[in-house]
């Protein structure tokens, strides 16, 4: 029926009314809260939110109108639509209706139909109006944080130049060449984040070209693993791979090499020196599993639940400094859905994370 | 006698620059963030003044200013925030919060030196 998760406050000095109203949205599968009055209504709003609110205007003690100007005043009560439910459908009435904050009105006697229509209308009017707010604020995070993540590598760079011009730094010192290394990293993390940062925007923008074809996964991983090599060399990181000669797979080139470049860097990142990365391949019936296993520095449980979702934004230090914008794994999920796939974390605190993806092999 | 300054910032190649810039009229504490700043003032560090960069990881710039500035022992350390966060909300809220001054990075060293002599003059 769908409707089942809606909650509907429903607020009637008529006891009749009430129940009829409530076993008409009771039937569509509606999950409904009564009131007898504007004060009994305003309480019970101090202990959950309902998706949509029917209020009468006239009531003894406190009107329906003086209700709602109250519960458009309060941050957390002021976006749930309300519907006035009228017995004078005459124009001034309706237009304080509107000035105190309702979304509609429904003269009484109401058509069973007509209060349906108008109760679903709005509940998804406000549903769809909560996304935009809440995909709008994950935006706003998300530049903010990576506003200050290219602005900062930047402003070490041009120090580290400025010292240099100004006479603070020798370039034959040791110290120099101490912050050279460092300096390097940062670039490194910097231009991966930009890499990054391109796709995603493209992605978003749908511009990015998507073109599943049949391709071999296992020369996909290898390249991944030529171009992160000097990484996992000077960390002193072995590759324990598992593959077999060719491993056919239905999806786009270009954002799945993205998905393993991430999963490989973060491995990388969070291992310690000396340490081991395996990946390991296999073909099932109908479906292709990629494993990317670290003894790295693992992920604490309640981070686990943090690094897919998008309202989140975590991001952590690798074992040598390394830096992260936490796009990373935002990327490789969208990605990965977007192959019609699935992934999967596994991880324990200081003993390695393990990351399982499973792909389709047929479109 | 040399006054001591702490630094915190989670970029090695900024605490070492800080380092060279510094060492010749200062005592030059580092460390990476506000957690091992504070672990190391309840060892017993007693800094003449902190300067602190802001976005770091396990406890930022913000909440570390917060803690010392709420401490009984240590709200009387001036704190200058260095950062490459340049927007003036950020800078109003900061100096509301109690930092005594605020330097945009990159910054020049000898803005830096004679800003902090100023303030350990102000403060002293």
């Amino acid at each position: 029926m769908g409707n089942t998760n809606k909650q509907i406050l429903v607020v009637d000095d008529n006891l009749q009314n009430l129940q009829m109203t409530t076993r008409i949205l009771q039937d569509q599968g509606y999950k409904v809260n009564l009131a007898l009055d504007g004060p009994t209504a305003l309480e019970q709003l101090e202990f959950y939110l309902p998706d949509l609110i029917l209020l009468d205007i006239m009531m003894p003690e406190m009107d329906g109108l003086e209700v709602c100007r109250i519960l458009k005043k309060k941050p957390a009560l002021k976006e749930i639509p309300v519907i006035f439910l009228t017995a004078k459908a005459q124009s001034e009435d309706l237009k304080d209706g509107f000035n105190a904050g309702g979304v509609d009105y429904i003269s009484k006697p109401f058509r069973k139909e007509e209060l349906l229509v108008r109760v679903k209308n709005h509940i998804e009017l406000a549903d769809s109006r909560n996304r935009i707010f809440e995909l709008h604020q994950t935006r706003a995070k998300l530049y903010s944080i990576i506003s200050h993540d290219l602005r900062s590598p930047f402003a070490a760079i041009t120090q580290v130049i400025n010292a240099i011009h100004e006479g603070y730094l020798d370039t034959d010192s040791p110290e120099f060449l101490d912050i050279f290394s460092d300096l390097e990293k940062t670039t490194q993390a910097t231009s991966a984040l930009l890499e990054n940062l391109l796709n995603w925007s493209s992605f978003q923008s749908g511009s990015l070209p998507f073109s599943p074809k049949m391709i071999d996964l296992v020369k996909l991983i290898s390249e991944c693993i030529q171009l992160l090599e000097r990484s996992a060399t000077n960390k002193k990181i072995n590759f324990n791979l598992d593959l077999p000669n060719s491993i056919q797979c239905y999806c786009d080139e270009v954002s799945m090499h993205t998905v393993l470049r991430n999963l490989i860097s973060n491995a990388i990142k969070f291992t310690r020196e000396g340490g081991t990365i395996s990946i390991h391949v296999s073909g099932h019936e109908q479906t292709t599993k990629i494993m990317i296993e670290d003894t790295g520095l693992g992920i604490e449980e309640d981070v686990i639940e943090k690094i897919f979702t998008k309202n989140e934004h975590y991001t952590s230090k690798g074992t040598s400094e390394e830096m992260g914008t936490g796009l990373g794994l935002h990327l490789v999920k969208e990605f990965i859905e977007k192959n019609k796939g699935k992934i999967q974390v596994e991880s324990k605190k200081d003993v390695g994370t393990k990351f399982t993806i499973l792909l389709p092999d047929n479109p | 006698m040399k006054k001591k300054i702490l630094v915190v910032d989670d970029k090695a190649a900024h605490r070492k620059l800080m380092k060279i810039y510094l060492s010749k009229n200062f005592n030059v504490a580092t460390s990476e963030n506000g957690l091992v700043a504070l672990r190391m003032l309840h060892e017993g560090l007693r800094p003449d003044i902190i300067v602190t960069d802001l976005l770091m990881p396990e406890v930022d710039g913000t909440a570390f200013l917060d803690q010392i500035k709420s401490s009984y022992f240590y709200q009387h350390i001036p704190v200058m925030v260095l950062s490459s966060v340049e927007t003036s909300t950020e800078k109003i809220r900061l100096l509301r919060a109690g930092a005594e001054d605020y330097l945009h990075k990159p910054f020049n060293p000898e803005e830096l030196e004679v800003r902090i002599e100023k303030i350990l003059q102000r403060t002293a």
